[in-house]
Formats: C-alpha cells, structure tokens, sequence
C-alpha cells in the first residue's frame, strides 16, 4: 500500500509541477499580451499601418506629338512631385523647415497648410520638380513626405508652332490648339493596383493587378505638319510683320492633293514652355479669325460668270471711267482701265469689272458658288475653335451686297477657308477639307468642271506673269494665285487699316502646294496685298518647293537671266 | 493493424514538406516581385532618359541653331536665284 501511496503521491506531485509550469507560461504569455495591447498599441498600430495593404497609382504619360517626319513636337518627362501627409509632419517642425528650406517654400506657410489641414491623406506641396531638388527631398528621408511621379510637357519647337499644338495645364489636359482637339487620344488613363507595403514603404507584394484598372498610355499623334517648312513659314512671317509693323499674320501651307496642313504660322505667337501669362498669341489666327478678304475673292466671281453661260473667257467688260454707281454706292478702281477681258479684270482686279461681271447673274448662282467652296462653313478640318466665317444668306442682299460681295466685303472668311479654297483650282476642281493628322484624309468631291479649274488656274498664272515684277512670282517655277487688300471694318465703319493678303500655288504644271498669307494692318507705307504679302508668299513658296523637292517647270531657255524690274503695278 | 501510426508519419511528414514548400514559394515569389518592381523603376527610368535624350537631340537639331551653325562656322548660305541652274533631261 505505502508503495502504491508514495506511487500515487509521486504522480500527483509530478502532475503538480506540470501545472505550475503551465500556469507560469500562461502568466507569461497574459504578461506579454497585456504589454502588446495596453502599453505597446500605439507602437503596433503604427506598425502595422506602415505594413498595410496599399492601393498605389500607376501614373501614364500623355502621348508625344510629332510632325509628319517623326520630328517632335511636344514630349512628355517623367518629373517627381512631392507631397505630405500632414498628420505624420504636425510634431516635426524642425525637420518641415529643412523641407521648406529645401523646397524653395515659405516655413511658415508650410506649417500654417500642416496644422489647419491635418486630417488630409495627401497634399501637394511642390509640383514637376528637378531630379536634383527630388534627391535633396530623399537625402532628408522623412516619413510623411512622399513622392508621385507626374508627367511634365516640354515643346520643342517653342514658339514656332505653338497656338496650332498648343498646350497643357497643370493636370496635364489639354487646354488650347491641338492638344485639346485631340485630348482623348493623348490621354493615357492612369491604373491602379493593391500591393502589400513593407516597413520601408516597398511593394513587396501585389494582391491582383486588376484588368480595368490596368494603365493605359497615351497615344502618340502624328501631325501632317513638316517641322522645317513649318520653321521657315513663321520665321518668314515673323520677318514680314515686324517689317510692317503689323498687328497680326498668319501663313497656311496645304498639299493640294491630300488637302494636308503642312505648315500653319501665326504672329503673334508665345512660348509654350514659359509662362503663360499674356495669352495674345494662344489664337491660332489662321483657323479662328474672321476677316473681310477683298479681292482674294475674284476668282470665285469669275467661277460664277463663267458658269452661267453668259460670259466666256475673252468677253469684255467695259469699267469706264474708272467709277461706277450701285444703287448710290460708288465702286472705285485703281484707275480707268476701260476695256477689259475676264483674265484682265482678275490680273488687274478692277472692282468694277466683277461688279459688272455679277449684278448681270442671279444672286443665288453667287451664293452658291462661295457655298460650294467652302465660304461661311467650317472646313471639316476638326480644329478646337475654328471659325466658320459668315456668308449672309442671298435673299437678303440687296443690290449694293450683291456687289461688294463680288470684291470680297460684306462676307467674311479664315486663312485656312481660303487656302482649301484656292485648292480646289489646283486639285482639278474637287474640294478636300484639310487635315492637321497625317494619314487621315478627308473625302474629296468635285465642285467645279475640270475644264472651269484649269480656265481659272491659267487666268492667275496671268496675275502673276502679267504684272511685270509681281512680287509672288519665282524664277524656274510658274505661279498662280491673286492678291487681296481689303479695308478691315471698325465700329460700324471701315477703318485706315488694311488686311494685305495673297492666296495660290505652284507649280501650275503640277501643283503641290497651296499657301494663303495675310497680313493684318500693316503700319508703314506699303500695305497693298501685292507689296506686303506677294513676297512672303513668294518666300514661303519657294522654301516649300526647295524642302519638298518639286521639279521646277518653268526653265529658261538661255541660262543669263536678268532680274525683272521691280514695279509696283500689282495691287489690290 | 499497424499500418495507421505509420499512415500518420507519412501525412506529418507529407505536412512539414507542404509547410516548407509554401514558404520557400512564398519567399521565391516576393524576391521575384522585387526584381519586377525593380525592373519596372528601371523601364520608368530609362523612359525617362529617353524622353529627356529626346528633347535634348531636338534642341540640338533645332532648325535656328542648325541654320546659325551652317551660317556662322560653316559659312554657307542659300544660293541666289541667279545661281540656281535647272537641268532638264
């Protein structure tokens, strides 16, 4: 029995000892919770915050813009913009005044923004900075201070092209120009995914990549602009404007056959990489302003007259003595030219001879034939703001209407209206609204006879040819085109100001190109379209023809040339 | 009769290699996610020295400092309309 006893007594004991040492691992274990839960919580929790699950953007870039040669002409970088969390900086002012001191900001401010908006996540502080202020911002190591990737926008070509691509704001959306014409195709849409964070902030896993939120960049757009055409266009124009002390100018370059936008300046222009405080030059003037163009015109009345039937390429028209009355309103012209043959009202674009010319055909045929080229429509060219110009409807002409809007008053048109225009002559009578996309081109349908197109076109080569020293002609190329200076209106009236313009194209053989120019209020002593926009015309013209390798049609038999004389017959 | 402790060794030790595997994957996919994510910082940063390389060759093939360049050390110049010869074949 004693045996079994101190047996018995000998397990229990050992039992015993068990117990008290679990009991004590317990005790240990109670301890140790209560010291993670009660006193270390504010620690863990922390920690754990730190450590959790992460919802991170992808940021994308918008897409480049490129001339039609791959040349760019707007580019996004990848720049560091810092940001805080307010609530992890409002107990670390000293280390907040080294960031601002970093950061080029203001202490004070930066701490006034910490504590009155402490419950915010995030905010920026300092937008697109360098990478070397970035690695200054990192030297620091601060928790609380974070960064984001966004994109910043660079122009290359600067001023050069800048109200045609225009720009972007600081949310990286297009604002003007292009950029906001095409801004859903640059766009990229930013993606999003749920990572799990390590102590350092490192992803160290993701979750899942969702298949909507996954990035999507921005497409890349390839303008029909011709970088090197597009440089001699505007500085030619830059030239010619401050020779004249313009107010304003603007250079439209077409391929005639694909109606393609290869170069379109204006002046004023701005430099899209500063900044933009005088927003002057944001117009793309070629495209959204409306002027009276004058006799740029004339063609299209000489389309109406001989359309009818009534008029044939030689018929006259006598514009003695130089003055002639519509319904108590008197048309001038530059001087008595009496007899004149169709082409000779074009070449020497008399007033009278149009005048005549028109008020013998209905004013419907009229409309219809500057509705047919375009006037008082927009082009179809897609552009942000573009202007549709106005063409009063026929029935409310009166006669004196009827008249001025064979000489290019009481309408109003755009640069680029002209130049698609004046294509039409070029294109064998087929009508092409112009494009600003390479490869992207628009129907083309036919609006006058062929026959009709050629007539025209070989009545302006005589424009050229037959004012001796017209300021558009170019050795080895034949030109066809027409002048225009038209007095601009003012407060109800017309001014001393004048819009100089010429429209045409080269070679005639073959045309390629179409340029409209126009010259607004020029201040010196020239302003007739022939002596201020022939020879920008002229200047754009031949660089086109150099740059795109057009063969020459017009060549000398002998190889000595004299210079022709210089004259300035050649007027408005 | 005996075959049941021996099945439980089996399933313990099927078990602790499963367990061991799991980590061992686990640990395999972080190190690879950190390559990813280390290569993908990298793609963004050569995108962006490409962008940068980009804007810095359009600025030197600018046609201004081209144009001044060919004028001013090169001395060339566009010849005059009298200099132009056409040759017709």
């Amino acid at each position: 029995m004693t045996q079994s006893g101190t047996q018995i007594s000998r397990t229990q004991l050992r039992m015993l000892a068990v117990m008290a040492l679990l009991l004590c691992g317990f005790a240990v274990v109670v301890v140790r919770a209560f010291a993670i839960q009660v006193k270390g919580k504010d620690f863990y929790q922390t920690q754990g915050e730190i450590r959790h699950v992460k919802e991170v953007d992808m940021p994308v870039s918008r897409g480049a813009i490129y001339d039609r040669n791959g040349e760019p002409l707007a580019l996004s970088t990848a720049m560091q913009s810092v940001g805080i969390v307010p609530g992890k900086l409002i107990d670390q002012f000293s280390k907040v005044e080294q960031l601002a001191e970093v950061l080029q900001l203001s202490a004070e401010e930066l701490k006034q923004i910490i504590t009155s908006r402490s419950d915010r996540q995030f905010l920026f502080i300092k937008r697109r900075i360098t990478p070397m202020m970035a690695e200054a911002v990192k030297a620091l190591n601060m928790p609380g201070v974070e960064f984001r990737t966004e994109y910043k926008r660079f122009y290359p070509t600067g001023e050069i092209i800048s109200n045609v691509v225009g720009f972007t704001n600081i949310e990286d959306q297009g604002q003007e120009g292009l950029e906001r014409t095409y801004d859903n195709w640059l766009t990229g849409i930013s993606g999003k995914k749920t990572v799990v964070k390590d102590l350092l902030g490192h992803a160290v896993a993701d979750i899942d990549v969702d298949e909507i939120k996954a990035p999507k960049p921005g497409k890349d757009l390839y303008l029909s602009i011709d970088r090197r055409l597009q440089y001699a266009a505007y500085l030619a124009l830059k030239k010619e404007v401050y020779k004249h002390r313009a107010k304003s100018g603007s250079v439209v370059v077409l391929d005639v056959s694909t109606g393609e936008v290869l170069a379109m300046a204006n002046m004023p222009s701005f430099n899209p990489n500063g900044s933009k405080e005088d927003n002057l030059g944001w117009r793309n003037r070629a495209v959204t302003d409306i002027y009276e163009p004058g006799s740029v015109m004339k063609p299209f009345a000489i389309v109406a007259a001989l359309e009818s039937g009534q008029f044939t390429r030689t018929s006259t028209i006598d514009t003695s003595p130089g003055v002639y009355e519509v319904d108590g309103f008197v048309i001038h012209d530059f001087r008595d030219y009496g007899e004149l043959s169709l082409v000779d009202i074009l070449v020497k674009s008399s007033n009278i001879g149009v005048a005549k010319l028109v008020l013998d055909l209905g004013r419907e045929h009229l409309w219809d034939v500057y509705h047919r080229f375009g006037f008082g429509q927009s082009t179809g060219s897609g552009f942000i703001g573009e202007s549709a110009g106005y063409l009063p409807p026929h029935n409310r002409w009166r006669t004196v209407d009827h008249a001025a809007l064979s000489r290019g008053y009481n309408l109003s048109v755009t640069t680029l209206q002209l130049a698609s225009a004046y294509a039409v002559f070029a294109n064998n009578g087929r009508y092409r609204a112009p494009t600003f996309i390479k490869n992207s081109l628009n129907e083309e349908r036919a609006i006058i006879d062929p026959a009709m197109a050629a007539s025209i076109t070989e009545m302006l080569t005589h424009v050229v040819t037959d004012n001796e020293g017209h300021r558009a002609g170019l050795s080895n190329y034949s030109v066809a085109g027409k002048t225009g200076t038209a007095r601009i209106a003012e407060d109800g009236g017309y001014s001393d100001n004048y819009m100089a313009s010429f429209v045409g194209f080269s070679p005639v053989s073959r045309p390629r190109l179409v340029v409209a120019v126009n010259i607004n209020s020029p201040q010196g002593e020239a302003y007739y379209g022939g002596q201020v926009a022939a020879p920008l015309f002229a200047e754009v013209m031949k660089t086109g023809l150099r740059l795109l390798n057009v063969p020459a049609d017009e060549v000398p038999l002998t190889a000595d040339k004299n210079t022709p004389m210089k004259t300035e017959d050649s007027h408005g | 009769m005996n075959a049941q402790p021996i099945i439980t060794m089996v399933l313990a030790i099927l078990l602790a290699t499963v367990l061991v595997a799991f980590v061992f994957s686990q640990n395999e996919t972080r190190k690879v996610f950190a390559a990813l994510q280390q290569a993908e910082q990298e793609k963004t940063q050569i995108n962006g020295e490409w962008a940068r390389l980009q804007i810095e060759l359009s600025t030197l093939v600018s046609n201004s400092r081209i144009e001044h360049l060919a004028k001013s050390e090169l001395g060339m110049k566009l010849p005059e309309d009298e200099q132009i010869m056409v040759i017709k074949r």
